[in-house]
């Protein structure tokens, strides 16, 4: 279980750093581009994993990243059922969540804002750091939070890349599966509560810090 | 030199003077000065080369953009200290103190009142500015006093740094407390800002009336407003031109002294003319008035009256008239 716990937890971390990553510049171009329709495209297709059942993207995933799928073939022995690929396959189903509320905050962003910083001599990372950053902070830690939170609880889609493999890539919620499936009732039962009462409380700090401040305050 | 040349719009100006924008609301002024900021067309020479086609950070622009935003969810310290350290501004703590920004200094920028923020704002444009000020509203959130207080306080800096500025206010009194030249949006002029206060005083000097107290200043002979040596032209409605017919026009040497029925002139006598044995007609200049007294020989002989001298005057008005009457 302790193996899970961990595997759960890096996969959770490096999929949120990954996504924040990615999903800044992604959510400024949604937010701000000024391609109309290609921009509609994207976010249509960043929005799938909203609606679309776990089982059809990890169908979809398991094709590309195989040993002979189109990502796949560059490496030795693919990638489905590693962790490299349970980060891809998390990367793409817990897309929406992080990068939909950085598009909303990056939205509601004054423009003379960015203009004004840029007149004052700030380079791109300046502007970053003393304009957006403080603006929409809290959409950068309430994406992280929500990208954490939903790849801790994921299961479809890592059942289907990323197999079962203790240690490798079994993590919490398909262990939980493992433990109803042989019965072992009292297992099952302290991962399920285990998982309710963590995700509970990311949820919980999360929604208490954002009415507590209704900001982010940078050094204050 | 200074010269912009952005759509319909030329402007030319010295090097370390001040423009002031003004023309009527919504007419486009704050999209001039953000085109300028953003740079994205026109030109905006200096000494012939066009500071729009540097990056942004070359540009030596301090822009205080409408509303002053201020940099969010931070201190005004935190803010006024990056700025300064970014362009190497030593005395930014003397210039706080100057705009009277010291006690603002620890305040979540959110807090500030609209005062507060115009005043932190123009510090940071301050800062920022190596040649030129953008000014949008500047002043707009302080009373009468306060505003041109800090008007003054950022033309001083600036003359010390030679640094220009494009203002753009409403308020007539922002522009004559600070600034060198008026461009008129609408006639697409260039005046100096004495001229076009006159111009505004001669079209409309009921409005001028409105915007300054005007006073008759009589050690300069000229009418004054607001305090200010300001060269405002005749006011139409102060002046009431009339015709007075004269009457028992009497003449003296010496000045007569004060009399309740009588006015007095001092005259020059331009011709004697005989008209009997014992009447002779004196035609005496005043400036361009003529006045005539009929007097016997024997006072021309008495007072040794000659064609040039000057004498006193006297005379009853006995029709005060306006020359359409």
């Amino acid at each position: 279980m302790i193996d899970a716990i961990i595997i759960t937890v890096k996969l959770a971390g490096v999929t949120t750093v990954a996504l924040t990553l990615l999903c800044t510049p992604l959510a400024w171009w949604l937010a701000r581009g000024q391609s109309g329709w290609l921009r509609n495209c994207v976010e249509a297709a960043i929005a799938l994993p909203l609606i679309l059942p776990p089982t059809v993207m990890g169908f979809y995933l398991l094709l590309l990243l195989s040993p002979e799928g189109l990502f796949g073939q560059f490496f030795d022995r693919g990638l489905a059922f590693s962790f490299t690929g349970l980060v891809i396959g998390s990367c793409v189903y817990s897309l929406p969540f992080v990068a939909q509320p950085l598009t909303a905050s990056f939205r509601q962003l004054d423009p003379q804002l960015i203009q004004l910083g840029q007149s004052q001599g700030l380079n791109r990372f300046a502007v970053f750091r003393h304009i957006i950053l403080p603006c929409c902070g809290y959409a950068f830690v309430a994406a992280a939070a929500l990208g954490f939170a939903h790849t801790v609880g994921e299961f479809g889609v890592i059942l289907m890349i990323g197999g079962n493999i203790p240690g490798e890539t079994q993590v919490l919620s398909v262990l939980l599966y493992d433990e109803v499936e042989s019965l072992q009732y009292a297992n099952a039962h302290r991962l399920a509560g285990g998982l309710v009462v963590v995700s509970w409380v990311i949820l919980f700090m999360l929604y208490r810090w954002q009415r507590g401040r209704g900001g982010f305050h940078v050094g204050a | 030199m200074w010269e912009l040349k952005l759509g319909a719009h030329q402007i030319r100006w010295p090097r370390g003077a001040w423009v002031g924008i003004s023309g009527p609301s919504g007419c486009g002024k704050t999209q001039l000065l953000k085109q300028i900021v953003s740079g994205q067309s026109g030109q905006l020479q200096l000494e012939y080369n066009n500071l729009l086609e540097r990056p942004q950070a070359l540009r030596g622009i301090g822009w205080a953009a409408q509303g002053a935003p201020l940099w969010p969810n931070q201190r005004v310290e935190q803010q006024l200290r990056a700025l300064a350290e970014r362009h190497k501004s030593e005395n930014w703590l003397a210039l706080a103190a100057e705009f009277q920004v010291l006690p603002l200094l620890e305040k979540p920028t959110a807090i500030l009142s609209g005062g507060e923020r115009q005043r932190v704002a123009l510090l940071a444009a301050l800062l920022c500015a190596d040649k030129l000020l953008i000014l949008d509203e500047p002043v707009s959130a302080l009373d009468q006093q306060a505003a041109s207080e800090i008007l003054m306080a950022l033309r001083r800096a600036a003359d010390q740094r030679n640094l220009s500025a494009l203002l753009v206010s409403h308020q007539w009194r922002d522009l004559a407390a600070s600034c060198d030249f008026c461009y008129q949006w609408q006639s697409r002029q260039t005046l100096d800002i004495n001229r076009a206060q006159h111009e505004l005083t001669e079209q409309s000097p009921v409005q001028a009336a409105a915007l300054w107290p005007v006073q008759w200043c009589q050690d300069r002979r000229q009418w004054m407003a607001a305090g200010h040596a300001i060269e405002t032209g005749p006011l139409p409605t102060t002046i009431n031109r009339v015709s007075i017919d004269a009457h028992e026009v009497s003449i003296a040497r010496r000045h007569p002294g004060p009399s309740s029925i009588a006015n007095t002139l001092q005259v020059e006598i331009g011709k004697i003319t005989a008209l009997d044995k014992t009447s002779a007609l004196l035609t005496l200049h005043w400036g361009e008035l003529r006045l005539y007294s009929l007097i016997t020989h024997r006072a021309v002989r008495a007072l040794d009256l000659t064609p040039g001298l000057g004498v006193f005057a006297q005379f009853k008005a006995h029709a005060v008239k306006s020359p359409q009457a």
